[in-house]
């Protein structure tokens, strides 16, 4: 009790030196030796340690308890039999056997595929695109365009709104289609070939993750734009000189999360296409499929599937991390 | 100045702070939604089902939970020392319910079929995983098999799994058909459907009341399924082969010609007609605003629909009250149209059934039994019908249910029946539906498997693919494909049956639908059950 009352004053007066390689040379304590001439090399106190951990604990509990333990018993269970109220019997790689010749698991991932890629395509790089060009609009004009866009919406409730207007026999689509742009009555939603296209759509409208990239943009200084503009300049050579590299951070990691959401899609096209993502299965993503398999209590072949996706989603994930820079100063 | 031992000081007291006051919160909580008090046995009821467990402000305000509120004291009475509590739990969302009784914590009683995702065969699979208790001696204890109406006792049948019993019925539905509006029919000259129409019958009834303003059919998503039902789909695309690891096969390519003749039928009332309309996104709701907002003449459901509330919108009494005539002048309701040689499948009536938790001790599942026994087939369904009738005087509100599972259409001490409340038509157009004879079901004559083998996606799959692809399909290439995807995943599967055992009970099935049959449709059975039973079963049984 007595040595932590003498060292309450340290952390009080002194909370930045704690922190390594933030200063090359720290005060010591109460006008002492200096906490560490080099950055990293300072030994934490029993109390500092005991506070790091007491800090961290709550997050990792949470951690082990809702993300690793399931993720491991999922593992497990890939490889038993999964029933739920009898004993557990191991039965090796049979379900990762079934799952691999289940034609409807490969069409799965044809889809989930074909999703991601018109998603990130649409509703990823387009909104880098459009906030640049916002930036170039007046501080009026950027006012109102991001009054539009970001207005705060419920996801379900405009997906189940654009369910309706897809709608091929009364939907607000159908009715532009025919009756502004004169064109035959579309399929929409109950067409194979387009349906994916259909379900990207609102992402567009949604401006998926611009206001970040406007945000990103907005911390660039004015004055790398107004020396480019002196050095002459255009609009096209300082977003490519300026603007894009410093969203490349932003970029990179929003990426990440495009990719894995995107191998994930569950609600959207569940609330569009209804579970078994009709016509035909056209908009069945891996993750419906998986839902389809709990729903038949194949709780084995579901975590199987679930091992699967996430191999396929941690290889890409990987990838993107090995060939992106990220640093804009590269 | 804010120090890193403040913020855990803080967090903890916070932390702590929350954690009394969630103990202090929750030794108050529910309080009112429990029923009796100083109790031994407690019996959960979840998701307010079978019943909201009702306080007493609650049946003060509202005759139905007054009339509850009655029965449930007098059963009671003869049950001291039993309280019911609410619980949380989703009730009809088969995830939360197989979490919560994989658990522990499921409630004490659920509608059976959830856990099987409302599909028969895996709600038997769930069964056989201990999803809910065995109550085959409490069957026999309080004998409510023998209570169960005649026109649903052939249904009861198949629910035994392996000889024991997980369920008690507890709602009948009479069968699903197609309603109409009556009054265009009579209006347009055209002849009023009946029992054994067919499917042109159907295609020609639609063209007929098709407008410019309204279409003459709105089918759900699903509704390709039906005129391919009529016809045998389902049993002439299974064959039983105890040779195989997984004892079914597949084949959707023998009876091609049949199942392609009804696949351009009603893609040739969409596409071709234009008199009906169905969509990728229309459900039963879609379906029937479509049909009391006078968008479509016809459409297809169970006859529970005749029953909603006529102070809710898109509801058939609704729409009745809205044009201001007697809902049976107005709206017809027929048994769906039948196939070529007379076989019908679409309209088979369906059972509702109660299970119990596994969890239950043995005393505590008798109580729960006993209750729900008493709340459907005892002394508890007359007393609240009784005190609701005596609280509304209102028999639309007393008879809700055209085929109660108890046969009970008149009780004692309420003037008027079921008849009386709902119009002669409606009664009569639910009895027709109810008197179909129930096909022969293979669970009472085949073993249970453990697994409940290869989905039905890839059918799935194929129907909404024929019934929303515009342009042309090739029917007989879809048919081989749909026979090399549904055998591809039945080959990942093994038969927990053994292959003597399965062989038995198929030839036993086999020849109760050829019996059944010869009755019903005697053309079906001479055109296309023998034959098929001669060179396709036969020799895989054999083989």
């Amino acid at each position: 009790m007595a040595a932590s009352q003498q060292h309450t004053p340290v952390e009080e007066e002194a909370p930045a030196a704690a922190r390594p390689g933030e200063r090359e040379t720290a005060p010591g304590p109460a006008g002492g030796p200096p906490a560490s001439t080099k950055p990293g090399t300072q030994k934490p106190g029993r109390r500092r340690r005991v506070e790091t951990t007491l800090f961290t604990l709550p997050a990792f509990l949470f951690q082990l308890s809702w993300g690793w333990y399931p993720m491991i018993m999922a593992f497990v269970l890939s490889f038993t039999d999964a029933a739920l109220r009898r004993p557990v019997q191991f039965t090796g790689l049979e379900s990762y056997q079934r799952i691999w010749d289940d034609p409807l698991v490969a069409q799965s991932f044809r889809v989930t595929a074909v999703y991601t890629v018109l998603s990130i395509t649409l509703t990823f790089f387009i909104p880098i695109f459009v906030a640049i060009l916002l930036m170039e609009m007046s501080r009026r004009h950027i006012r109102w365009m991001m009054l539009l866009w970001f207005l705060p919406l419920s996801g379900v409730a405009s997906t189940v709104l654009f369910r309706y207007m897809f709608n091929a026999q009364y939907g607000l689509f159908q009715w532009v289609a025919t009756k502004v742009l004169g064109l035959p009555p579309q399929p929409f939603l109950n067409s194979a070939d387009q349906v994916l296209f259909w379900l990207v759509v609102p992402g567009i409208l949604f401006f998926g993750p611009g206001l970040i990239y406007m945000a990103t943009l907005q911390s660039i200084p004015a004055s790398y734009f107004e020396a480019a503009e002196i050095e002459g300049a255009g609009f096209w050579r300082k977003m490519w000189t300026i603007s894009l590299p410093r969203l490349r951070p932003i970029i990179s990691m929003l990426l990440i999360f495009a990719i894995i959401g995107s191998t994930q899609a569950f609600e959207f096209p569940t609330i569009m296409t209804g579970a078994e993502g009709s016509p035909g299965g056209a908009a069945r993503t891996v993750v419906m499929y998986l839902f389809q398999l709990l729903q038949q209590l194949r709780y084995a072949d579901a975590t199987a599937l679930g091992v699967y996706l996430f191999v396929i989603t941690m290889t890409l994930v990987v990838i993107q991390r090995r060939f992106f820079r990220e640093d804009p100063d590269t | 100045m804010t120090t890193r031992r403040k913020v855990l000081l803080g967090l903890a007291g916070a932390g702590g702070a929350a954690i009394a006051g969630g103990t202090i919160y929750s030794s108050f909580a529910n309080d009112d939604e429990d029923s009796g008090s100083g109790s031994d046995i407690v019996l959960n009821i979840g998701g307010d089902w079978p019943f909201a467990v009702p306080t007493a402000k609650q049946a003060k305000a509202d005759p139905n939970v007054k009339a509850l509120s009655e029965a449930l004291g007098a059963w009671q009475d003869d049950n001291p020392g039993v309280r019911l509590k609410k619980i949380t739990v989703k009730i009809w969302e088969q995830k939360h319910l197989v979490t919560a009784i994989s658990g522990g914590s499921g409630p004490a009683m659920f509608p059976g079929l959830v856990v099987g995702n409302w599909n028969g065969g895996a709600t038997k699979v769930a069964f056989q995983q201990g999803l809910a208790a065995d109550i085959t001696d409490l069957v026999k204890k309080y004998k409510f098999d023998d209570k169960i109406a005649d026109f649903a006792k052939p249904q009861w049948e198949g629910w035994p799994v392996n000889g024991k019993l997980y369920c008690m019925p507890d709602s009948f539905n009479a069968g699903n058909g197609i309603y109409y509006r009556r009054d265009l029919v009579a209006k347009k000259g055209l002849k009023e459907p009946g029992l054994g129409w067919t499917w042109d019958d159907l295609r020609t009834l639609v063209a007929g009341l098709t407008t410019d303003r309204m279409k003459g059919a709105a089918f759900q998503k699903w509704g390709m399924n039906w005129p391919l039902v009529a016809q045998g789909w389902g049993l002439l695309t299974r064959v039983p082969a105890p040779s195989q690891k997984w004892h079914w096969k597949y084949d959707y390519t023998t009876h091609a010609a049949l199942w392609t003749e009804f696949i351009e039928l009603y893609r040739g009332m969409i596409y071709k007609d234009k008199s009906a309309f169905s969509d990728s996104t229309l459900m039963d709701g879609e379906v029937t605003a479509a049909f009391t907002q006078g968008r479509a003449a016809l459409f297809g459901n169970n006859i529970g629909f005749f029953f909603g509330d006529p102070d809710t919108d898109n509801t058939l009494p609704n729409m009745a009250k809205r044009m201001d005539k007697p809902i049976g002048e107005l709206v017809g309701f027929v048994p769906h149209p039948v196939g070529k040689t007379g076989y019908y499948g679409a309209s088979s009536p369906f059972m509702g059934v109660t299970s119990f938790s596994p969890d239950l001790s043995e005393e505590a599942l008798d109580k729960a039994v006993s209750l729900q026994n008493f709340l459907t087939y005892g002394k508890g369904y007359v007393i609240r019908k009784q005190a609701l009738w005596n609280e509304t005087k209102n028999l639309q509100k007393v008879y809700t249910d055209p085929t109660p599972i108890n046969g009970m259409t008149q009780i004692e001490g309420i003037k008027g029946d079921m008849a009386e409340a709902w119009g002669p038509e409606i009664v009569k157009a639910a009895e027709i539906s109810a008197g179909l004879s129930t096909l022969p079901d293979e669970g009472a004559y085949i073993p249970a498997e453990k697994d409940a083998g290869p989905p039905n996606t890839p059918v799935e799959d194929m129907h909404s693919h024929w019934a929303f692809e515009k342009g042309k399909v090739d029917i007989r290439a879809d048919l081989k494909k749909l026979t090399d995807t549904h055998n591809q995943q039945a080959k990942g599967f093994t038969s927990s049956v053994d292959k003597a055992d399965f062989a038995a009970g198929a030839e036993k099935y086999y020849a109760a639908v050829t019996e059944f049959w010869q009755e019903k449709a005697p053309d079906f059975v001479s055109e296309v059950l023998e034959p098929w039973l001669a060179d396709v079963v036969k020799p895989s049984l054999e083989a």
